[in-house]
């Protein structure tokens, strides 16, 4: 009921003008300018480096802001991920390896510019569709956000429950590899959640008699374990992260380039930002499909993979618009639109924020804070990129031999400083171990957070809906948002089922034809 | 015949596999054996969610048995940038097991500038790059995180039985 009454009265319209007014006032600060300069730097330095990337900056920055105020906390770690998006481009286009994943597509075009001296242009192009990219994502967010407001805003325990159930699920739609293995890892990070006291039942559960345990299973350790350790290890194969950089061309025809191709440009970030809105696939599918979907629209698709720039802004104008639409499902759901919007979420639940449509309520500045600082700091990339696109390359001179010691140690202390505890540094090398096992085996690590993360909201839920309802179960069938939550689950369920029947029709066509041949 | 580096990688990635599989099965034989010493609102989600990961352990198992594709492809797989090289690998888990170690005898900030430098002089001989390794992470863990954070520090287990509180 007032929820109801807060709707109708455009309560929410001028809760978000106060908290656009108060974040602005934030973020336009000395201090807040300072954080996203910081954050930008190190996202750049985090995304130009390979296999770290957004998750391992981001795990790391948790241990240092979990005591600071959240706007501060978020700001860091929103302009983060804005210099992550770009600074794994530079790698692509210089060293034929996606900095980080979602910059895969980039290498396609970017690094045949390069072999033919025009690096510079390259990055450049990259620079400026990258930021225009982002602006048209969060553009799209704020546009939808009041929108999606409303309908979050009346979500009860067992819609809670259902949007836990759903995000749960999104593991097999978006599963890479085996989806077995990947529903296994989330089922595993469900279970990581069940350790200590049960804030709905109260009972004790899982702690081996042991003191550590009662807080549950330490969260900033794992993360720091599955993502900066495994990482790693899994660096340390190669000597240098690069030899010499291959710079050259001129930034002023990159930028121009962008200008020309405007259509092009705003077509990928929608596309971008639609696929960034499907929570779970967003992060490495968006500007595969937005660079498809150039080639799919140019005149001549044979030059595509030859070095065209159309490629290089296709890729990079989707993967940053993808952060907008990724923010969708992760604030305002609660379901984490991507591999470093997962590890955000963990961070929400660590300064007492819970994701999802609660957070419109008790967190509407810090959601504005966090889309503000995304701005800036692709703004603030997209100018670093024009200045200083040759020299960017460089950072991947950094030996593997300096940068794996480094963040190993760097990743201890963190671990260490969240609680004081030595066990948590422990528990960070042995998930290390588990992380390294998963990466080599390719099982998803983001689906063991997204378990960790969604698996105590879903049982917490579950619990209060039948102590609200006194122990009915038709409490979960009988409100129209959790049946319109089922028939979501039912979609998601069913997609990867329909994928397995459509492959299996196109390998039968194909043995068909191989046996006519 | 002589293994191919797809045959060494895919067969890193099988034993990578079922040594993930290994721990997991214990760990839910775990959760499924003490879920019965609970009261029933309280094991419930242990039961079906520690039955639900059992039921997919047996189907993967089953899978393997048939003889159905594990899901290990040569295809590009985006998280990983190289071909994974089991031994490097070993060796960084070697070093950070070694760490935790060194930080529970000698305390945090020592142990991490200690264990930084010794790794690298014993990978690269380059005195000069230790001292870089050394000086971040001592920057980085005691201006950031104890000065600026006020983050507290780990003392150590040597410092105790002498009886001397560290510095840092």
């Amino acid at each position: 009921m007032t929820t109801a009454v807060f709707l109708v009265t455009g309560g929410f319209e001028s809760e978000l003008l106060l908290a656009v007014r108060s974040a602005l006032g934030f973020v336009l600060s000395a201090r807040g300018i300072a954080l996203i300069v910081a954050g930008t730097l190190l996202g750049l330095v985090m995304g130009i480096l390979p296999g770290l990337g957004g998750p391992v900056a981001l795990s790391l920055l948790i241990p240092l802001t979990f005591d600071v105020h959240p706007l501060v906390a978020f700001t860091l770690m929103a302009a983060t991920l804005g210099g992550v998006n770009f600074g794994g481009s530079v790698t692509a286009i210089v060293l034929n390896t996606p900095g980080t994943a979602p910059n895969a597509a980039t290498l396609f075009d970017g690094h045949p510019m390069a072999k033919r001296g025009e690096a510079t242009n390259a990055i450049a192009t990259s620079a400026v569709a990258s930021g225009i990219g982002a602006l048209l994502g969060l553009v799209l967010f704020a546009a939808f956000l009041p929108f999606i407001a409303p309908v979050a805003l009346s979500f009860w325990s067992p819609e809670y429950f259902w949007l836990a159930v759903v995000g749960l699920a999104t593991i097999a739609a978006a599963a890479r590899g085996s989806m077995l293995d990947d529903l296994i890892a989330g089922g595993v990070g469900v279970m990581l959640t069940f350790h200590g006291i049960s804030t709905v039942t109260g009972g004790i559960r899982y702690t081996g008699g042991t003191q550590y345990l009662q807080g549950g299973v330490p969260l900033v350790p794992t993360l720091i374990g599955l993502f900066a350790v495994a990482g790693m290890a899994h660096i340390f194969t190669q000597e240098t992260v690069a030899t010499s950089a291959q710079t050259g061309g001129s930034r002023m025809s990159g930028a121009l380039a962008v200008a020309d191709r405007w259509r092009q440009t705003l077509r990928s970030g929608v596309v971008g930002w639609f696929v960034g809105v499907i929570p779970g696939v967003g992060g490495t599918v968006a500007n595969f499909v937005a660079y498809l979907q150039a080639k799919r629209s140019a005149s001549d698709p044979s030059k595509f993979g030859t070095g065209v720039v159309d490629g290089v802004i296709a890729s990079e104008a989707a993967n940053d618009a993808k952060d907008g639409g990724s923010l969708i499902p992760t604030l305002a759901l609660g379901i984490p639109g991507s591999a470093s919007t997962a590890v955000l979420l963990g961070a929400f639940l660590l300064h007492g924020l819970t994701p999802g449509p609660l957070l419109l309520t008790e967190g509407l500045e810090v959601i504005v804070v966090i889309v503000l600082a995304l701005v800036a700091s692709n703004l603030l990339t997209s100018v670093i990129g024009l200045v200083a696109a040759d020299r960017l390359a460089t950072v991947t001179r950094l030996p593997t031999v300096l940068v794996v010691p480094v963040v190993l140690a760097i990743s201890t202390i963190g671990a260490f400083a969240v609680r004081g505890q030595f066990v948590d540094v422990v528990v960070a090398v042995l998930f290390g171990f588990v992380g390294y096992l998963m990466l080599v085996a390719d099982i998803s690590r983001v689906a063991l957070i997204i378990g960790i993360v969604l698996g105590g909201i879903a049982e917490e839920n579950f619990h209060r809906s039948l102590q609200i309802s006194e122990g009915s179960y038709a409490i979960f069938v009988t409100r129209p948002g959790s049946i319109a939550l089922i028939v979501v689950l039912l979609v998601v369920v069913s997609l990867p089922i329909y994928d397995a029947f459509r492959n299996r029709d196109v390998n039968a066509d194909k043995s068909t034809e191989h046996d006519r041949d | 015949m002589a293994q191919t580096d797809a045959d060494r990688s895919t067969g890193v990635g099988r034993s990578a596999l079922a040594g993930f599989y290994i721990l997991v099965a214990a760990y839910v034989a775990t959760i499924l054996w003490f879920a019965g010493s609970y009261r029933p609102d309280t094991a419930l989600f242990p039961t079906v969610v520690g039955g639900a990961v059992a039921l997919g352990i047996c189907a993967r198992v089953g899978t393997r048995i048939v003889g159905v594709d594990s899901g290990i492809t040569d295809d590009f797989r985006p998280d990983v940038t190289d071909e994974p090289r089991p031994r490097m690998a070993a060796v960084v888990l070697a070093w950070a097991t070694a760490l935790v170690g060194a930080i529970a005898v000698v305390g945090l900030l020592p142990a991490t500038t200690f264990v930084v430098s010794t790794f690298i002089i014993v990978h690269t001989r380059d005195l000069r790059l230790a001292f870089v390794g050394a000086v971040v992470v001592f920057a980085v863990g005691y201006l950031l995180f104890q000065l600026v954070l006020e983050a507290s520090s780990y003392g150590g287990l040597l410092w105790d039985w002498i009886g001397v509180r560290p510095l840092v």
